[in-house]
């Protein structure tokens, strides 16, 4: 059935579909609306959620991890600084291995205190160990909460999963979606049937144990190799769900990319902004693509470097900054990606959209123009550059 | 189910349970948890003469005042 929904409706309904048994919820905007539309649902009886309203983020995530150690399924919802709030026990719930999912609605992490999208929250928890999954518009942001669990939940992966979609933007603004109906949600979800939980009768449990030294790798090996397991998982899982929705998702979406000379690596809604501008240029016969990751932990290294190998010149597009001096998160991992080809294509990063900062296609047009220009003469300039900001200097 | 007696610390990571988990309790008869008392002390009053040694010596409250 189709509707129209903001991104936080979609996936606030996503999670009534679901009836989840526990939410930790704390709002922040922006994803605020989505504790806010659930409470409604809880008040109203459409839900058996226990819906426990917490102190801080910090204690939302606790308040999930407790859960799911127990036998439950636990959600919650978050942004910037509240993500940051979350920061030690988004590690403690990738580690003790509990499916926990949890909608982040991308803004941009203080200071200067804004409120606006960017990536830098979710990019911060890039190292914890949650499966990230980001969503281009608010039907991308309904399927993935909804993929989530199946994905997390299954018995060799067990590692939570971080939903995350551009706040205001895809969050606030509204679409018309097509949605599922409730049954075939329940079925395709199933029931979270943990082998070992907390309230079980027939065993103890212990959960988040004190590792020596002697111990600690060999569990984080085990950890990476769930999240490397992921992969293919997290594919099997695209595949069920195309079949009851009829809409196909991969690791990252390549758009005009069979021929592509010229590309973009991008994330999230920019997405769209610059499939329009693909579109201009290729009416020009510039044989413009990108790739949009939809996928980023686990990082689809492998795949990228296939999807890229036959390009002349990438603009791999940061909508956060990592302040490493040396290109954003996701420059370093195409970087890392590209690296081990026999024949490379010139990568350049452009660190955009920071604060919520416009993004136009105009702009995605002059990245273009630059990739052209690269791709006749071998030039690439400075690699590490910023797009969008007022400066003194000509090209900034 | 793995058991916490075919853990060590020569076991390969393969044989670990997913982050540490322990499916029994009471594992920690199993070995030497550290240094600190599992035995409580029990004062017999019939045996105390008053020398008033086990005052700055004891850290439990086990002396009755």
């Amino acid at each position: 059935m189709s509707d129209r929904l903001s991104g936080n409706e979609a996936v606030a309904y996503a999670m009534k579909q679901i009836n989840p048994d526990v939410m930790g919820a704390f709002p922040i905007t922006p994803s605020t609306e989505i504790p806010e539309y659930f409470a409604g649902y809880v008040a109203n009886g459409e839900v058996n959620t226990e819906y426990v309203t917490v102190e801080s983020e910090h204690s939302s995530m606790s308040v999930c991890i407790a859960a799911q150690a127990a036998g439950a399924r636990a959600v919650s919802a978050t942004s910037s600084c509240g993500l940051a709030l979350m920061y030690e026990l988004l590690y403690v719930a990738a580690s003790c291995r509990l499916p926990i999912t949890l909608a982040c609605v991308n803004r941009a992490l203080s200071g200067p205190i804004n409120i606006n999208v960017d990536h830098s929250d979710s990019m911060g928890a890039r190292d914890s160990g949650w499966i990230q999954i980001y969503a281009e518009n608010n039907q991308e942001a309904y399927d993935n909460f909804l993929m989530a669990m199946p994905i997390g939940e299954t018995p060799s992966i067990r590692l939570p999963v971080m939903t995350c979609m551009d706040g205001f933007i895809t969050s606030h603004a509204v679409e018309n979606i097509e949605l599922l109906e409730t049954d075939a949600v329940r079925k395709f979800v199933g029931e979270y049937n943990p082998e070992n939980y907390l309230l079980k009768k027939e065993n103890p449990l212990a959960v988040g144990p004190y590792d020596v030294s002697p111990y600690y790798m060999e569990h984080k090996v085990l950890q990476a190799e769930a999240m490397k397991a992921a992969k293919v998982r997290i594919l099997e899982v695209a595949a069920e769900f195309e079949k009851i929705s009829g809409r196909r998702y991969g690791l990252f979406e390549e758009y005009r990319m069979e021929d592509a000379q010229l590309a973009l690596v991008l994330i999230g809604s920019t997405a769209g902004t610059a499939k329009a501008a693909v579109d201009k240029l290729r009416e020009d016969g510039v044989k413009a693509g990108l790739v949009k990751i939809r996928v980023f932990r686990p990082f689809p290294g492998e795949e990228l470097a296939r999807a890229l190998a036959n390009t002349r010149a990438v603009a791999v597009m940061d909508k956060s900054e990592g302040f490493s001096a040396n290109g954003g998160p996701l420059f370093a991992e195409t970087c890392s990606a590209l690296y081990g080809l026999k024949e490379r294509p010139y990568l350049l990063n452009i660190v955009y959209g920071l604060g919520g900062r416009d993004v136009r296609t105009e702009d995605i047009e002059t990245v273009f123009g630059r990739l052209a220009d690269i791709a006749v003469t071998g030039e690439t300039g400075p690699v590490y550059t910023h797009m969008g900001q007022r400066s003194k200097e000509e090209n900034a | 189910m793995i058991r916490a007696k075919d853990i060590n610390e020569l076991t390969p990571w393969q044989d670990l349970t997913p982050g540490g988990e322990i499916y029994e309790a009471g594992t920690a008869r199993a070995f030497n948890t550290g240094t600190w008392r599992t035995n409580t002390p029990v004062f017999h009053e019939e045996a105390c003469k008053h020398c008033m040694l086990c005052v700055p010596f004891c850290p439990d409250s086990a002396i009755p005042v």
